[in-house]
């Protein structure tokens, strides 16, 4: 005989008990792990998407809005043992069956075999056709070898908005053929933001969508991998600045859309680009060598006298000459036309072109200083950019210059100026005048000339190489595979996620866990109290149980870790389906990390020793004498003068803190409401164990007369059983015993009848009040704002619609006669936003974001819309949008995000920065001055479309547009603008859907949380079960003494289930009472306005099932044949 | 205090002084405190058996619990072979439980989960790992003594309640105690294993030399002792 064989026996004595609590370990074990395990799966599923949509990809090259010799990847490859694949991606949609099915946001992949370093067998599409990604050949409803019809964004050399260039042609269409349809991996998957939503991909050959674009041989990305699969794994070591060394050698001036040619006539060479305008870090380098001359060429309307005027002109800017602001010279072809001499005032006319191409026609009078012949350098056509719709054009009528052209205004004269010195110049003004004019935000140069004697093309290649850097161009090498992982990582922890989603029913396992232990304990109590006797001290006992009980942990820890990957799979069959809408990828994998096992198995372990040791060590404070006569002394608890206080001293803080909120004293937060009615909670609690430990009254007994007796009638007549205690008789007859205590109610009786066992009581009503507090709560957070849509502080701002482009608007839709040329019938306003591209911040991608998608509006549109629920001091909260038009100290630019994109999405609060890079290499630091209530905006950072330009000068058009209709023409006028802008690819959304669309996450993890917390309250029901079950068994005696005394079945019954009804009602009822105080933000905000349905009916189910349950178990328990036989055991 | 006290129990020649014990229940001072034991005296030689009898509720079993460290007096003090154990530590008195008594109850309190053998060995198992093949050997002979070691292996769901009770005055001399203390013995046994039992104690304490203490309602049991004090509010009185 040992302690181990002795823990061994009595483990093996009591297995069948044990194996209860074993299940409720179980229970916990897999709630807590498996809450870790999806943690972990997520975590690897996001990083496997990462993986799969990036392939081999380590490193990236990307350019905004620029085309690169593709043949760069194959300079870089040279020698170094880095794969470098061209790709050109380019924006597109995808039509079907007739126009039928159509796919509007279509990323078009331009790829060549060397994709397959990438993918290697991916299929290869070869001319027209094309491989698709299986949710595209969904969405269009289409097989391999069926046609469909892809309209592609055109890729320009120039920004698309520059001066002067043609609107026209902004798509380009194809007549594809399916080659093959990708599945929803690998090449599939293909992406390259940090997202995992699948993507829309599509791919054709390299050659061929240059073909199509007017290219040669040009692309727009580089993706780098290592032949070397050691790198590969390991990150190598190939970094970004080894990367840019290389870029830097090979970068050539042509992929900057730089040429150098030479002027013979002028004895110049001639820099320019294909942009139009030189970018200013290139005008700079090449402006700053010796002899060079910048200069500007613009296209005016009118040059005028007073009496003539000459139409359609290409002015340029006069470098190296002292001409004054004020003057200009022309040549002699314009003086003839004019009839004008050296001193004549001339006014000179122009566009200047806003962002949208809003036009606005300037002027300027000028004095006539020279006139100059039509020839030598005085006549070099080379002068006039290259324009595109111009440049080529065979006469003036067919110029298509991107503003309007008045073609009666030309003349046959100015077609024979054209036809013979095309776009000569025919008016100079002096630099510093041109600059100031016609400068924009593509450049201020058009042209460099250098003289031929002290510049050549080598020296050209040189100074490009050594001034310009690749970053100034908008170049960006980026570690695309680690930032991607890192950003898997690093985003939504689903691990404490649902750790914390399913804090209750962990919780409520727990409580069942030491319920279950209690029983056990309870009926081992003589036990404890005879190994005490025997001299075993308090410590050697808590060893031998604890020992016990650590083995009944250990197996339900194992249990629950197999119980643990079927709860996982559970919830993934969810995550597939009801609570999609929190990962939006079907691409979920089970793993399980070892070291998540073994923490998982250790806490589950130590928190169910913990909640067992917990009554253990209770029960041994209790003297031996009492453990061995099983006599169970309420504590002091709650007797202590101190405690008495703890009640107010929770309850009373939580409604002052309330009552200031609403007051307007302290500024209303949700989160202090919602700590509020936890704290009242905590003291409701704390009262009803309060009530608990008032002490019974000790006169309701009737105490036998025994002084006439003599010792041995006494001795052999009375027993020394323990006192029973009959509240229930008092309240059956209908009136007290003689001598019992005055003042008995039905409240009072009710509360001595759950003070008899305190714990017990405690542990019911804390499980329903702490339940019912999430379920309301949590129902009282779900969000409709179907309601509210049109107000003007909601999450749409008042307007109707949400509009996305594939490709981009380049026109304002409210210029009135814009809108006449496209035949809108409809009144309705437009709010355009230029979009600079970034990773989606909403709650939709579950990575960790650092550079959400950028939106730039004009502030003014928005005013006296939407909501701001944090700012900055320096948000002015009367015009808070107006600030966005300030820029900060710091050259910071102030940006405004929907407060949950700021806290969950960015992880970042009020105040902090984000940092960007800009098109020429500059950073861009954006400050959160403001956060919105949930608002259509989510998942995008707002600036002032001036910032933006600032940053980003060569951006073009608007991506998203913002609609509000008048009422009653929604319809319509939602169908002429699908009309106008179908080519560019648009899906519109009515703006309530898709706040509710973000919502739905919400409420998802609102429809989460209330589910496990409702499967907390089933639990909680079956602890509740369990007391009451363990109760009769207890009382079993009492009971069937009322019986035998002739009480009717039905009125024990009731009796009994009027005990436990209480404890359902008190409990629910506190839980529901802190639940409104803390949902009080609901009840009155607007723009969330709670579902008073959802909360009864919540509440209404939480009573009937524990009032169901105390029914069937009362009568199912309480019968004759099961109780009276205890009555021979009294 | 104490080493005052422990001198003057020194001093003392009996195996048990009790002196000036008070013990009450309830909250002292409220409606509720109901006084057992009032200022109790009492002093017991090594040797001798003795009854202690009294009406329901006049204390028997407070007094026990307190002479077996059990429980702890309100006020006064308990001296046992000269040294005050009123003062002891939790596992003091554990000890002091486990070497010098030895407890007999109304209901025998074996653990069902052991067998006979492994309940009478239990004692030993709250000092050391297990018992060593002397503590093994003299079980044995108490068991046969006691006519039980046929049922060695047995556990108590298995035995009568006879039986189980012999079992329970065997584990309680295993450590070869020298007090006994039986709290209504027999009072869970029919008229014959009564007197069986009553037999066997008498017949263990005059062999060991044990100080044997009974609390009883039965007169039977009574009368066999050497002495007999009634408990009487809250007093001993031979």
């Amino acid at each position: 005989m040992n302690r181990t064989r002795m823990i061994l026996r009595s483990l093996i004595h009591y297995l069948p008990r044990h194996l209860l609590v074993a299940l409720g370990v179980a229970l916990s074990t897999a709630i807590l792990t498996g809450a870790l395990f999806i943690g972990d799966s997520m975590r690897y599923s996001l990083e496997q998407i990462t993986l799969s949509r990036l392939g081999n990809t380590t490193h990236l090259l990307s350019v905004t809005d620029r085309y690169f010799r593709a043949d760069l990847a194959t300079e870089m490859n040279r020698g170094t043992g880095i794969t470098a694949v061209p790709l050109l991606l380019l924006d597109g949609m995808a039509v079907a069956d007739g126009g039928e099915n159509r796919v509007n946001h279509l990323m078009v992949n331009g790829i060549d075999d060397r994709f397959r370093e990438i993918y290697p067998g991916i299929p290869l599409p070869e001319g027209d056709q094309v491989v698709i990604s299986a949710n595209v050949a969904l969405q269009l409803g289409v097989s391999t070898g069926d046609p469909l019809l892809v309209r592609i964004t055109k890729a320009t050399l120039m920004p698309r908005n520059t001066p002067f260039v043609s609107e026209n042609d902004q798509t380009v269409t194809l007549r594809a053929t399916v080659a093959a349809i990708l599945p929803p991996e690998g090449a599939g998957l293909f992406n390259l933001r940090n997202a995992q939503t699948t993507p829309r991909n599509l791919f054709l050959s390299l050659h061929r969508l240059n073909t199509l674009m007017d290219l040669n041989g040009r692309a727009n990305r580089i993706l780098f991998t290592s032949q070397n699969s050691s790198l590969l794994s390991s990150g190598g070591s190939m970094t970004t600045s080894q990367l840019d060394s290389l870029l830097r050698l090979y970068l050539t001036p042509a992929d900057a859309g730089l040429q150098i040619r030479e002027i013979a006539a002028a004895g110049e060479w001639d820099i320019t680009s294909e942009r139009i305008f030189l970018e200013p870090e290139i005008s700079t380098a090449f402006s700053a060598l010796p002899g060079s001359r910048p200069i500007l060429t613009y296209f005016v309307n009118t040059i005028a006298t007073t009496r003539k005027e000459v139409p359609y002109s290409f002015a340029a800017s006069l470098p190296g000459t002292q001409l004054a602001k004020g003057d200009l010279i022309v040549n002699e072809w314009v003086a003839a036309d004019l009839e004008g001499a050296v001193g004549d005032s001339v006014t000179l006319t122009w566009f200047e072109i806003g962002p949208l191409r809003q036009l606005e026609e300037k002027s300027r009078r000028f004095r006539m200083a020279a006139v100059v012949p039509l020839s030598g350098s005085w006549a070099d056509s080379t002068l006039m950019p290259a324009i595109p719709g111009m440049a080529n054009a065979g006469h003036c009528r067919e110029w298509e210059a991107g503003v309007p052209i008045d073609l009666d205004k030309i003349r046959p004269r100015d077609e024979a100026y054209w036809n013979r010195y095309r776009g000569t110049p025919k008016i100079f003004v002096a630099p510093e005048l041109a600059h100031e004019i016609w400068a924009n935000r593509f450049g201020s140069t058009t042209a460099i000339r250098l003289p031929r004697d002290r510049f050549s093309p080598t020296a050209f290649m040189t100074t490009f190489r050594e001034k310009i850097s690749p970053a100034a161009l908008g170049f960006s090498l980026s570690e695309v595979r680690a930032s991607g992982l890192a950003s898997a990582r690093g985003g939504v922890d689903f691990g404490q996620l649902f750790l914390g989603l399913s804090f209750f029913l962990l919780l409520a396992a727990l409580l069942l866990t030491a319920l279950l232990f209690r029983f056990n304990l309870e009926n081992r109590t003589s036990q404890v109290g005879t190994l005490l006797q025997l001299g075993f001290t308090p410590r050697r006992v808590t060893s031998l149980l604890l020992s016990e009980t650590a083995l009944v942990a250990l197996a339900g820890v194992a249990a629950g870790l197999l119980l643990a990957v079927g709860y996982v799979q559970i919830i993934f069959s969810f995550l597939n389906t009801l609570w999609w809408d929190i990962v939006r990828t079907p691409v979920i994998f089970l793993n399980i990390k070892s070291t998540t096992l073994i923490t998982g198995a250790l806490v589950s372990f130590a928190v169910a020793l913990l909640s067992m040791a917990i009554p253990l060590r209770k029960t041994l404070r209790q003297s031996v004498a009492d453990l061995h006569h099983q006599r169970e002394i309420s504590s002091a608890f709650g007797r202590s003068p101190l405690k008495r206080w703890i009640p107010w001293l929770l309850s009373l803080p939580a409604l002052g803190l309330v009552a200031l909120q609403l007051s307007g004293l302290i500024p209303a937060d949700p989160l202090l409401f919602f700590l509020a009615g936890g704290a009242l909670l905590a003291g409701l609690v704390a009262t009803f164990s309060q009530l608990l430990a008032i002490p019974a009254p000790e006169e309701t007994i009737p105490q036998r007369d025994t002084s006439q007796m003599n010792p041995l009638q006494v001795e052999s007549q009375q027993m020394e059983s323990p006192r029973m205690e009959f509240p229930q008789m008092e309240s059956a007859l209908g009136e007290l015993p003689q001598g019992a205590s005055p003042g008995m109610t039905l409240p009072k009786m009710l509360l001595r009848q759950a003070a008899r066992n305190r714990r017990r009581s405690i542990s019911v009503f804390l499980l329903f009040a702490l339940g019912t507090f999430i379920v309301v709560a949590t129902g009282a957070n779900r969000r409709n704002l179907y309601s509210r849509a049109a107000d003007l502080s909601s999450g749409t701002g008042g307007f109707t619609a949400w509009t996305e482009l594939a490709v981009p608007l380049l026109y304002d839709l409210n210029d009135s006669a814009r809108r006449a040329k496209e035949g809108i019938t409809t009144s309705f306003r437009v709010v355009p936003f230029a979009r600079v591209e970034g990773d989606d911040a909403s709650c939709l991608n579950l990575h960790k974001v650092e550079n959400p998608s950028i939106l730039g509006v004009d502030p003014s549109l928005l005013e006296g819309r939407f909501s701001f629920v944090s700012h900055t001091d320096g948000l002015d909260p009367r015009n808070p949008w107006s600030s966005l038009r300030d820029t900060l100290p710091g050259d910071v630019v102030p940006g405004i995000a929907d407060q949950t994109v700021i806290q969950w999405g960015l992880m970042m609060k009020i105040g902090d920065t984000l940092f960007y890079q800009g098109e020429r290499g500059d950073t861009l630091r954006i400050k959160l001055v403001g956060g919105l209530a949930p608002s259509l905006f989510q998942g995008s950072v707002l600036i002032a479309d001036t910032h933006l330009y600032r940053y980003f000068p060569t951006h073009s058009g608007s991506h998203v547009l913002l609609t509000q209709c008048t009422p009653g023409e929604e319809e319509t006028a939602g169908d002429e603008i699908r009309d106008l802008l179908r080519d560019h690819g648009i899906e519109m959304t009515p703006a309530a859907r898709r706040l509710a669309e973000f919502n739905s996450v919400t409420n998802t993890y609102l429809a989460i949380f209330l589910a496990l917390g409702l499967l907390g309250l089933l639990l909680g029901t079956l602890g509740l079960a369990l007391v009451l079950a363990r109760s009769v068994l207890e009382r079993r005696s009492e009971l069937a003494t009322l019986l035998a005394l002739g009480f009717r079945r039905n009125r024990v019954v009731a009796l009994l289930m009027g005990e436990y009804l209480f404890l359902l009602t008190t409990g629910t009822l506190s839980g529901f009472l802190a639940a409104t105080l803390a949902v009080i933000p609901s009840l009155t905000g607007s723009h969330n306005p709670v579902s008073a349905g959802n909360v009864a009916l919540l509440i209404l189910l939480i009573l009937v099932n524990g009032a169901a349950w105390i029914f069937l178990l009362a009568r199912l328990l309480v019968t004759p044949s099961r109780l009276l036989p205890a009555l021979r055991d009294l | 205090m104490r080493s005052g006290w422990d001198e003057r129990c020194s001093a003392m020649e009996k195996l048990l002084v009790l002196k000036e014990v008070f013990k009450g229940y309830g909250r002292p001072g409220s409606h509720s405190f109901r006084p057992v034991l009032a200022g109790l005296n009492w002093e017991l030689e090594a040797g001798t058996r003795t009854a202690i009898v009294g009406p329901s509720g006049s204390g028997k079993t407070t007094l026990l619990n307190l002479i077996g460290a059990l429980d702890r007096p309100d006020r006064g003090e308990i001296c046992f072979n000269g040294r005050d154990i009123s003062g002891y530590s939790e596992p003091e008195l554990a000890l002091f439980r486990n070497s010098v008594l030895g407890f007999v109850f109304q209901q025998h309190h074996l653990l069902p989960q052991l067998t006979l053998l492994e309940n009478v060995l239990l004692p030993l198992l709250a000092t050391k790992k297990a018992a060593s093949a002397v503590e093994r050997q003299w079980a044995e002979s108490l068991l046969h003594q006691t006519g039980l070691w046929e049922q060695r292996h047995q556990k108590p769901g298995e035995l009568s309640g006879g039986e189980c009770q012999r079992t329970a005055v065997v584990r309680a001399l295993i450590n070869k105690p020298q007090l006994l203390l039986a709290d209504e013995p027999t009072g869970a046994l029919d008229e014959k294993n009564a007197s069986l039992l009553a037999d066997l104690l008498l017949s263990i304490s005059r062999e060991q030399g044990l100080t044997l203490v009974t609390v009883t309602h039965s007169p039977d049991v009574a009368s066999r002792m050497d002495q007999r004090f009634h408990l009487r509010d809250g007093q001993l009185l031979l």
